[in-house]
C-alpha cells in the first residue's frame, strides 16, 4: 500500500511543480514581450517574485521524493535521460542566480543581460520538461531496470512536439495568471496573449497526440488508454477554456490553465499505472510502482514522517499565496 | 571506466565544496540574523531593524548560489551514482527525502515570505518566520548529514538480495558519526559567520565610512563569540574524532592496529585493494586547524583592544580582521576534504566501494561534458555572486534592497562611495497605505 501512497506524493510534487513554477517559466519566456517600460517591467516582477523560491521548490522535493522512495527511478532513469537532466539543471542554475542577480546590478544594461539569462534558461527548462514528458509517455527501451543513453530515443518526434507544446502551455498559463494578478495595461496585454496562445497551445497538444498515436512505440507505452484519452481532452478543453474567463471568473481561470500545466504528470499516471515505466523489450521488462518503490521497510517508516509535514507545508504555500493575493502594480514589492 | 569515476568524483566535489562555502556563511548568518531581528521585534528600535536589514540582505545573496548548488548536487545522485542510490537508496535516500520535504521545503517558502514580508507584516510574525527560516535551516543541516553519516558509518540497515534494507531507523537518526559531525559543523558555520561579520565591519570601522555606530554594535556582537565558538568547534571536533576514529580508522592512515585489522577483514570480503585514502587528507586535518589557531590568536587580539572602542584606531588590527575572512573558508573546505576524501577508497565504508556506486556504463564524453558544464557555471556564478556581496558589504546599511519600502531611495546612484562622516541616514520611509499589511 506504502508505494502507491508514495507514489501519489511523487505525483503530488511535480505536479504542483509545473502548476506552479509553470508561472515562472512562462513569465520568463513571454514576460519581457508583455512589459513595455520600466514600470511594466516591475510590474511583472512584483507578479512573480513572492512565489520564485516557493514554487522552485516543489521540484527539489519530488527529487527529493524519487530519491527516497523510488530508488528504483532514480537509478534507472535519470542516468538514462542524462542529457536532458542535464540541461534542466544547468538551467535552474542559471535562473536562480539570474532571477537573484537580476536588480542587484547596477544600470539598465546589467538588467537586460539576467533577464536574457533567466528568458533562455526558462526556455531551454520548458523544453526539456516536456522534451521529458515526450519520452517517458511511450514505451522506453529500459531493461533490468537501467535505460542506456539513447539519442534516438530523447528525439523522437513525440519529444520534440511535446516540448514544444511546454513551451507554449506555459507561456499560456503565466499569460493567465499576469492577467489575474496585475492591473492595467499589463493585465490587458497578457489577456489578450493568452487568447492567442490557446489555439497554438491546444494545436501543439493535439499534434502530439495524434503523433503518438500514430507511432506504434508510444500506443504500448498505454497501458490504459481510456482514462489517458478523458484525461487529455480535459486539459485540452482547459486550455482553450482558461483564456476565456479570464474577465469572468478571476483567480479561478488560473487554476484551469494550472490543471492543463500539471495535466502531463496526470497523463504519465493514468496511461501505465500500475506499472511506472513501460518497456518496449517486452512487459516482462517494465517496471512497475512497487517494483521501482523502495523497501516497504523504508516507506513505512518515512512515509508517516512526511504525511504529518505535509499539511504543515501546505500552510506555508497557502500562507505565501495569501500574502500576497492583492494585485501587484510597479509600486509592489519587487525584491528579484 | 577509471577515467570516468575520476570525473564523476571530481564533478561531485566541485559542486559540493561550492555549495559548502555557501552554506556555511547561510547558517552562521541566519544564527546572527536571529539574534539582530528578535533584538529588533523585542525594543522596537531603528538600529535594530537597519542591522537585520544590511547583513540579511548579504544573507540572501549568499543563499541565491546555495540553492543553485544544491540542486546541481541533488541531481548527481541520479546522474552519476546511480550505483550508490541503486544499492543504499532504501537507506541512504530516506534522510534525504526528509530532509528536502520537512526542511527544505519549509525553509525555501518560508524564506520568500520573510524576502517579501518586509514592511507588509507585524514584526512579531516576521521575526518568527526568521526563527522557522533558521530552525529548517538546522534540520537540513542534521538530515543531510545524517545520510552523510551513513556513508562513513553505515548503521540501521541489513544486505539482502543484493541491496541494503532498513532495519532500524532510530539508530540511523541517533548514529554517533552524523550527530558528532552535525554539532561540529554547526558551531564551525557560527564561526564562519562571526569572521563574516567582523571582517565586513572591521573594513568600514577601518575606512571611517561614517557608519561607526552600526559597524562598531555589529562587531560588538560577532569578536566576543568568535572564540567561544572557535572553542566550540575544536570541543565537538574532538567528540567527532573520538568516534571516526573507531569507526573509520583508515582515515588516520596506517599506524594504528585497528586500521589494520580492518584492512584484513576488507581484504577477506572485498578482495586484495589499497583500502588506505590518498595521503592528502591527512594533510587537510592540519589544513584545517592550523586556520582555526590563528583565527583564535586573531578574534582573541581584537577583543582586547574593544575596551573603550581602542579598537577602530588600530588600522593593521582592523586589517587583519578583515583578512582573517579567507581563514574560517579554508578550514571548512579542508574538514569536508578530510572527511570525504579520508573515506575513500568507500562510498560506504566498508559495505559500497566508490568504483562500484558509479552509474554502470556511463560514457567518458558524458560525463566530461557534464563536468564542463556544471564546472564553469558553478565556478562562473560563484564568482559573480561574491562581487555582488562584496559590492552590497562596501555599500553599507543604506545600500540594502532587502525590505525597502516601495519609493524608498537606496544607494544605487551613488555607486558603491562610502558615505562621508556624520552625514544623515535617510530615514526609511512608511510603507504606502495601498499596500495590504498581512
Amino acid at each position: 500500500m506504502w508505494h502507491n501512497i508514495w507514489y501519489a506524493l511523487l505525483g503530488l510534487f511535480l505536479a504542483g511543480y509545473l502548476a506552479l513554477d509553470g508561472i515562472t517559466l512562462g513569465t520568463g519566456i513571454i514576460g519581457g514581450r508583455l512589459a513595455r517600460d520600466d514600470a511594466e517591467r516591475r510590474t511583472v516582477a512584483a507578479a512573480t517574485g513572492p512565489f520564485f523560491l516557493g514554487n522552485e521548490v516543489w521540484l527539489v522535493a519530488a527529487a527529493g521524493i524519487t530519491l527516497g522512495g523510488f530508488p528504483g527511478l532514480e537509478s534507472g532513469v535519470i542516468s538514462g535521460v542524462y542529457p536532458v537532466i542535464v540541461c534542466a539543471v544547468a538551467a535552474l542554475l542559471v535562473r536562480e542566480a539570474a532571477t537573484q542577480f537580476r536588480r542587484r546590478g547596477s544600470g539598465e544594461r546589467s538588467l537586460r543581460r539576467w533577464d536574457a539569462l533567466v528568458r533562455f534558461a526558462c526556455l531551454t527548462l520548458a523544453l526539456m520538461w516536456g522534451l521529458l514528458g515526450g519520452v517517458l509517455i511511450g514505451a522506453i527501451p529500459v531493461k533490468d531496470g537501467h535505460l542506456p543513453i539513447d539519442a534516438a530515443v530523447l528525439l523522437q518526434p513525440v519529444a520534440i512536439l511535446s516540448a514544444l507544446t511546454a513551451v507554449a502551455v506555459f507561456a499560456l498559463h503565466a499569460a493567465v495568471f499576469l492577467a489575474v494578478r496585475t492591473e492595467g495595461s499589463v493585465a490587458g496585454r497578457a489577456a489578450g496573449l493568452a487568447r492567442r496562445l490557446a489555439p497554438a497551445a491546444a494545436g501543439l497538444a493535439a499534434l502530439t497526440a495524434l503523433v503518438a498515436v500514430a507511432d506504434s512505440t508510444v500506443r504500448d507505452g498505454l497501458l490504459n488508454p481510456l482514462p489517458t484519452a478523458l484525461l487529455f481532452l480535459a486539459a485540452l478543453a482547459a486550455l482553450l477554456l482558461a483564456p476565456r474567463i479570464i474577465a469572468s471568473a478571476g483567480w479561478k481561470a488560473l487554476l484551469v490553465s494550472g490543471f492543463a500545466a500539471l495535466s502531463p504528470v496526470l497523463l504519465l499516471g493514468a496511461a501505465h499505472f500500475p506499472q511506472a515505466l513501460v518497456s518496449s523489450a517486452g512487459a516482462g521488462e517494465d517496471v512497475s510502482v512497487a517494483e521501482a518503490a523502495a523497501d516497504p521497510s523504508t516507506l513505512a517508516v518515512v512515509g508517516p514522517v512526511v504525511l504529518l509535514v505535509l499539511p504543515v507545508l501546505l500552510a506555508f504555500q497557502a500562507m505565501q499565496w495569501w500574502a500576497h493575493r492583492a494585485k501587484a502594480d510597479d509600486r509592489s514589492p519587487a525584491y528579484f | 571506466m577509471d577515467d570516468v569515476l575520476v570525473l564523476a568524483r571530481l564533478q561531485f566535489a566541485i559542486t559540493a565544496i561550492a555549495h559548502y562555502l555557501f552554506v556555511a556563511l547561510t547558517l552562521g548568518l541566519v544564527t546572527y540574523l536571529v539574534v539582530m531581528q528578535t533584538r529588533w521585534a523585542v525594543t522596537g528600535k531603528e538600529t535594530h531593524r537597519r542591522q537585520t536589514r544590511f547583513w540579511g540582505q548579504l544573507y540572501v545573496i549568499n543563499y541565491a548560489m546555495g540553492i543553485g548548488t544544491g540542486i546541481v548536487m541533488e541531481f548527481q545522485f541520479g546522474l552519476t551514482w546511480s550505483g550508490l542510490t541503486h544499492f543504499v537508496g532504501n537507506v541512504f535516500g530516506a534522510p534525504l527525502a526528509i530532509e528536502t520535504l520537512v526542511a527544505f521545503f519549509a525553509e525555501s517558502t518560508l524564506l520568500g515570505l520573510w524576502i517579501f514580508g518586509w514592511n507588509r507584516m507585524g514584526r512579531t510574525l516576521h521575526t518568527v518566520l526568521l526563527w522557522l527560516v533558521a530552525l529548517t535551516a538546522y534540520a537540513s543541516v542534521f538530515f543531510v548529514l545524517t545520510a552523510n553519516g551513513f556513508l562513513n558509518h553505515p548503521v540501521g540497515y541489513e544486505t539482502k538480495d543484493g541491496t541494503v534494507r532498513l532495519t532500524d531507523f532510530t539508530a540511523l537518526l541517533t548514529n554517533p558519526n552524523a550527530l558528532s559531525a552535525s554539532a561540529h559543523i554547526l558551531a564551525a558555520a557560527v564561526v564562519t559567520g562571526s569572521f563574516f561579520i567582523i571582517a565586513v565591519s572591521a573594513w568600514h570601522l577601518r575606512r571611517r565610512t561614517g557608519h561607526d555606530e552600526f559597524f562598531w554594535s555589529s562587531m560588538k556582537l560577532a569578536l566576543p563569540l568568535a572564540p567561544v565558538f572557535i572553542l566550540a568547534t575544536a570541543a565537538l571536533g574532538g567528540w567527532q574524532i573520538d568516534h571516526s576514529v573507531r569507526q573509520t580508522p583508515t582515515k588516520y592512515g596506517e599506524r594504528s592496529d585497528r586500521a589494520q585489522a580492518l584492512v584484513e577483514t576488507f581484504t577477506e570480503k572485498f578482495g586484495p585493494g589499497n583500502y588506505f585514502p590518498p595521503g592528502f587528507s591527512q594533510t587537510a586535518e592540519f589544513v584545517m586547524i592550523i586556520p582555526a589557531l590563528f583565527m583564535m590568536l586573531i578574534a582573541v587580539t581584537g577583543g582586547l583592544f574593544m575596551i573603550k572602542r581602542n579598537l577602530i584606531r588600530r588600522k593593521v588590527l582592523l586589517w587583519l580582521l578583515t583578512a582573517a575572512l579567507v581563514l574560517p573558508y579554508v578550514s571548512n573546505v579542508s574538514g569536508w576534504i578530510f572527511r570525504e576524501v579520508g573515506r575513500q577508497p568507500w562510498a560506504v565504508y566498508g559495505v559500497l566501494k566508490t568504483e562500484d556506486a558509479v552509474t554502470p556504463g556511463l560514457g567518458f564524453g558524458t560525463v566530461l561534458t557534464s563536468l564542463l558544464v556544471f564546472g564553469t557555471l558553478v565556478v562562473g556564478l560563484l564568482i559573480v555572486d561574491w562581487a555582488l556581496l562584496l559590492r552590497f558589504a562596501r555599500r553599507g546599511p543604506d545600500g540594502s534592497h532587502l525590505g525597502r519600502a516601495p519609493g524608498e531611495k537606496s544607494e544605487d546612484t551613488a555607486a558603491d562611495l562610502p558615505r562621508q562622516a556624520g552625514e544623515p541616514a535617510p530615514a526609511a520611509s512608511s510603507p504606502p497605505p495601498s499596500v495590504p499589511t498581512f
